[in-house]
């Protein structure tokens, strides 16, 4: 019997060390794709701000992969021109506008990315330089408009419709006032 | 100013023509038949309220029905009484005497039932003073509340100050048996004496109250007019509704005093006070007032139907050859057209086609009303879809119907039940007007030119 249990247990660890090993080679594998690198860099020449990203795969530069530039948005990406192929530099570099709107400090995302590629699979990096245009974003929720909550109504609405209603209610007042002085009159 | 001096026996004619009366028979039957109307729109609300809106067939997209327009209606006939008591008195018009009263109690009932009718439409109505406690500034809705509220105290106010040396006259000639209509009587005449100084009060508060009415009876319906137009709609974005509403609410409250004037004349035979040349006058007022209703229709709807933009297109075809087209044919042509070709000729202005031509203004005014506010809430700017397809069309219930039906006969109602305990024309008036050479010279040469 208990030869048998040695067995059992010696067949379960050979099947224990297969399934490691089987699993390390396809993680060999993976990694073999994740060396793909795409790396996002700015600079300037010319004084044209450019964004420039390099594609490499193992430590070697890729040519002739299609690199797309995107700016972050709060929702979704702006594409910034059409896709720029690699050289054999590997670097895909696209001119960078000078007038698009950033956060409050000028700070813009930006994104690089390669899509569908057969030697690198998808390929993203992301950073932030601050090339954008400041933009002081108005919060209006404590402000007085048409749509604010009732607390918040503008001070021309508020005027107008109190002083109507005042002059209006005052005189409806001076009516009952006289209705009051008629029966006086009458006792008298 | 010299007080008017009404002799209380039965030598003053006046008090013998134009003191209430009971009701006899027909004014039983008509008493009998409103109470069933109100009673049975009564139980219908109280549906409403187990149920829930449900009941009706206002759903996600019509959800404004007959309510709302009946509340639009009422409003439209409340500025009648501004048109009387304030606009004809303001232009000094001297026939519009035996005239004021009536479209002052029409003026209140209206705006009485308008202000009901809008708590009948709320979902939720014991949440009514929401509207006061939270309601906002910016909206017109909030705008709305306070200028019906204002109309109807400043109405009521118009109704009641000229009627009280009418309600002393009641007082004095109520014998002391029946308590409680004296003490009734003697509570709402505020003591009057008839004195100089008490008609000089009144005289004073008349003319500062037909001021007064005059801008509050435009705002009243201008501003409904803008609960619709400031909302992005077809049919409803125009910058025309304001004036487009108010010259269809003269029209609307001229054709219902005609109408009312034509009832109590003959019922109460008041003959002697309102004459054919009342009708005459009358009928040439409604005819200049559905000029002017007609002129604002073809520049509410041949201007959009030139361009037919994509959704004002579909809205403006179910109203011209559509599935409203009968009705709005209908309440063009019978509500506005017919009455101004039949009294534009002398016999057209008699009394009885000018109650019927007042007839068809009124009912066509309701329905004008509705015209205004479903078909347009049936062409909304996205399609309707993926909803059931009851949703696609709005056929009122029974229960809006009885409940619609209620309310104008609970307005019916406090005509006939004022017309039972005041005078209808104002006894204190005509007298003044008996014993003033002034206005007897005036008279005179009316008559002599009628």
């Amino acid at each position: 019997m208990k030869l048998k249990h040695n067995n059992i247990i010696r067949s379960l660890a050979l099947c224990c060390c297969l399934f490691v090993f089987s699993a390390q080679r396809v993680s060999a594998q993976d990694s073999t794709n994740a060396e793909a690198q795409i790396t996002l860099t700015f600079g300037e020449q010319d004084s044209v701000k450019q964004a420039k990203a390099v594609v490499t795969k193992n430590h070697t530069p890729l040519k002739g992969v299609d690199v797309v530039f995107l700016i972050k948005k709060s929702f979704g990406s702006l594409p910034l021109g059409d896709a720029v192929t690699t050289d054999e530099n590997g670097e895909a570099v696209a001119d960078f506008p000078t007038d698009m709107p950033g956060d409050h400090e000028g700070n813009i995302t930006v994104l690089a990315k390669v899509e569908e590629n057969d030697q690198t699979g998808e390929l993203l990096a992301s950073k932030v330089t601050n090339w954008g245009v400041p933009t002081t974003v108005k919060d209006k929720f404590d402000q007085r408009t048409l749509w604010s909550p009732a607390a918040n109504a503008p001070i021309p609405l508020v005027v107008t419709v109190v002083s109507l209603v005042a002059l209006v209610w005052g005189i409806i007042l001076y009516m009952l006032s006289q209705l009051v002085k008629i029966n006086r009159l009458g006792k008298a | 100013m010299e007080p008017v001096k009404i002799k209380l026996d039965k030598s003053n004619q006046l008090l013998t023509d134009l003191m209430p009366k009971k009701f006899n028979a027909s004014g039983k039957l008509w008493v009998g038949v409103l109470l069933v109307i109100v009673v049975i729109g009564f139980y219908a609300y109280i549906r409403q309220l187990q149920k829930g809106l449900v009941v009706t067939d206002m759903r996600d997209f019509t959800s404004w029905g007959i309510y709302i327009s009946n509340f639009v209606f009422f409003v439209a006939i409340s500025l009648v009484g501004s048109l009387v008591s304030a606009i004809l008195k303001l232009a000094n018009v001297r026939w519009r005497t035996p005239l004021v009263r009536i479209s002052e109690i029409i003026a209140v009932a209206a705006i009485f039932f308008a202000a009901i009718i809008i708590i009948v439409d709320m979902g939720r109505p014991e949440r009514f003073w929401h509207l006061f406690a939270f309601g906002r500034l910016q909206s017109p809705i909030l705008w709305d509340v306070i200028v019906i509220t204002t109309y109807l105290v400043v109405s009521s106010l118009l109704l009641y100050i000229p009627l009280l040396p009418d309600i002393a006259i009641c007082r004095d000639l109520t014998p002391a048996s029946l308590k409680f209509k004296k003490w009734f009587y003697t509570f709402l005449a505020l003591n009057w004496r008839g004195t100089s100084q008490q008609y000089a009060l009144i005289h004073k508060c008349i003319n500062v109250l037909a001021v007064l009415v005059v801008p509050l009876a435009l705002g009243i319906h201008t501003v409904t007019s803008w609960l619709f137009a400031t909302t992005y709609r077809a049919g409803w974005d125009s910058s025309n509704f304001g004036p487009y509403f108010v010259a269809g609410a003269f029209q609307a409250g001229c054709g219902g005093v005609i109408a009312v004037t034509y009832v109590l004349r003959n019922h109460y035979n008041l003959k002697k006070y309102i004459t054919t040349k009342h009708f005459d006058n009358m009928a040439k007022l409604l005819v200049l007032l559905s000029l002017v209703y007609l002129y604002f229709n073809i520049n509410e709807y041949l201007v959009p139907g030139y361009k037919m933009k994509t959704v004002d297109g579909e809205h403006l075809k179910s109203l011209f050859t559509g599935h409203y087209a009968p009705l709005f044919w209908s309440v063009q042509i019978f509500g506005m057209v017919v009455p101004i070709v039949v009294m534009l000729f002398k016999k057209g202005r008699a009394p009885l086609p000018v109650f019927i031509v007042s007839l068809l203004v009124v009912v066509g005014a309701w329905f004008k009303r509705f015209l205004i506010v479903v078909p347009t809430l049936l062409h909304p700017f996205i399609p309707i879809q993926n909803v059931p397809a009851s949703w696609h069309t709005y056929m009122p219930t029974w229960e809006e119907w009885a409940i619609t039906s209620a309310s104008l006969a609970g307005a019916l109602l406090v005509i006939t039940f004022f017309v039972r305990l005041f005078p209808i024309i104002s006894i204190w008036e005509m007298t003044e007007e008996q014993q003033s050479p002034q206005i007897d010279e005036q008279t005179n040469l009316y008559e002599a030119q009628a």
